[in-house]
């Protein structure tokens, strides 16, 4: 949710090497990166920081994931991926290489799904798909019954 | 070469193994007189300074590494040093300064390692784009000469908005890196 973005970010992991020449972070570890209801798990997460503060992190691991509230609604949104990447200052976060969203029962799976925590909208390509895999966007969307919350359309294929 | 003459010839030698064996005794003798003078194995200092400030520098007469204590004392029997309140400053022309210091501490013999114990804190002023960084333990290695900082103790790391919580440290100066080597929590506070 949009509170999260003050919240502080706690990090939990093994070991970590901090760089200080190049302000770059290397948690390992049974890495878990949590900021207000959001939270990053991956065997290793990257964090280049400068004197502002928190800048992009990338967390790797044999799958990865993310996971954070709605705005407003008690459902999370949840992500897979073998590299996910999260920059603070544009609020998105990248899924890449077997890269999975889950929305509630609305499902996106591609090689790469872009997700805007700000807006809420994801959407899943496969531009960079390895060679020779189909490089086609799989979508599930569950239509909500009419009594339950309008279903938004959840993906848009590319 | 008849036996008598081969006997003859051998004869001179006699004397010289006699003046051997009685050499040899005469150094056992001696031997034991030292050993039993140093006995006393009491652990006193045999130099003591107070309130010093030593500077180390580097071939190009540039200084590297400043040590100071309230109090300096040696002990001959490990040729150790303790010191009492010890600070060390290591200087390096492309990066901050590192200050350590701490309650106690203690130099070996040759002076390349200094051990440090209780509050110890290490400071880093900021420097380019790093900014400043204060980290606290109860026990540091310290070894100047390679630019070398560890412990295996519990640490806290503070820095502009970050505090780090881990156990055992290893910090190379060198080559700025810093790795904190088990249980690493770490607070992030955004601006």
């Amino acid at each position: 949710e949009r509170a999260d973005r003050d919240k502080p970010i706690d990090i939990d992991a093994d070991q970590v090497i901090v760089d200080d020449a190049k302000q770059i972070s290397t948690f390992t570890g049974h890495v878990i990166l949590t900021q207000g209801t959001m939270v990053f798990r991956g065997d290793k997460i990257v964090v280049v920081q400068d004197k502002a503060g928190f800048q992009r992190g990338t967390a790797y691991g044999h799958t990865a994931s993310f996971r954070q509230k709605r705005e407003g609604l008690d459902e999370y949104v949840e992500g897979f991926g073998e590299r996910i990447e999260y920059d603070t200052r544009a609020d998105t976060v990248d899924f890449y290489i077997q890269a999975r969203v889950k929305r509630a029962q609305d499902e996106v799976r591609g090689e790469h799904v872009t997700y805007n925590s700000k807006t809420e909208i994801f959407q899943a390509d496969s531009k960079n798909a390895a060679a020779g895999t189909p490089g086609r966007v799989h979508a599930v969307l569950f239509p909500k019954s009419k009594e339950g919350a309008e279903a938004k359309p959840a993906a848009e294929r590319k | 070469m008849t036996a008598v003459s081969k006997y003859r010839y051998w004869l001179p030698l006699l004397p010289l193994l006699a003046l051997l064996a009685g050499v040899y005794w005469l150094d056992k003798q001696v031997q034991q007189e030292i050993a039993v003078a140093a006995g006393n194995q009491r652990h006193d200092p045999d130099g003591i300074m107070d309130n010093f400030h030593a500077t180390k520098m580097d071939l190009q007469g540039v200084p590297r590494f400043l040590l100071s204590a309230t109090q300096m004392r040696h002990y001959p029997d490990h040729d150790t040093t303790e010191l009492d309140f010890p600070r060390v400053t290591m200087l390096s022309s492309e990066r901050p300064p590192l200050y350590v210091n701490g309650n106690r501490g203690n130099v070996s013999s040759r002076g390349d390692e200094v051990l440090f114990h209780e509050n110890v804190v290490v400071r880093r002023d900021a420097g380019g784009d790093q900014s400043a960084m204060t980290l606290k333990t109860e026990y540091l290695r310290v070894l100047p000469n390679q630019d070398w900082v560890n412990t295996d103790r519990p640490v806290t790391m503070f820095n502009l908005n970050t505090t780090v919580h881990a156990i055992g440290l290893e910090m190379d100066n060198k080559a700025r890196t810093m790795k904190l080597l088990s249980q690493v929590r770490s607070e992030h506070h955004v601006k």
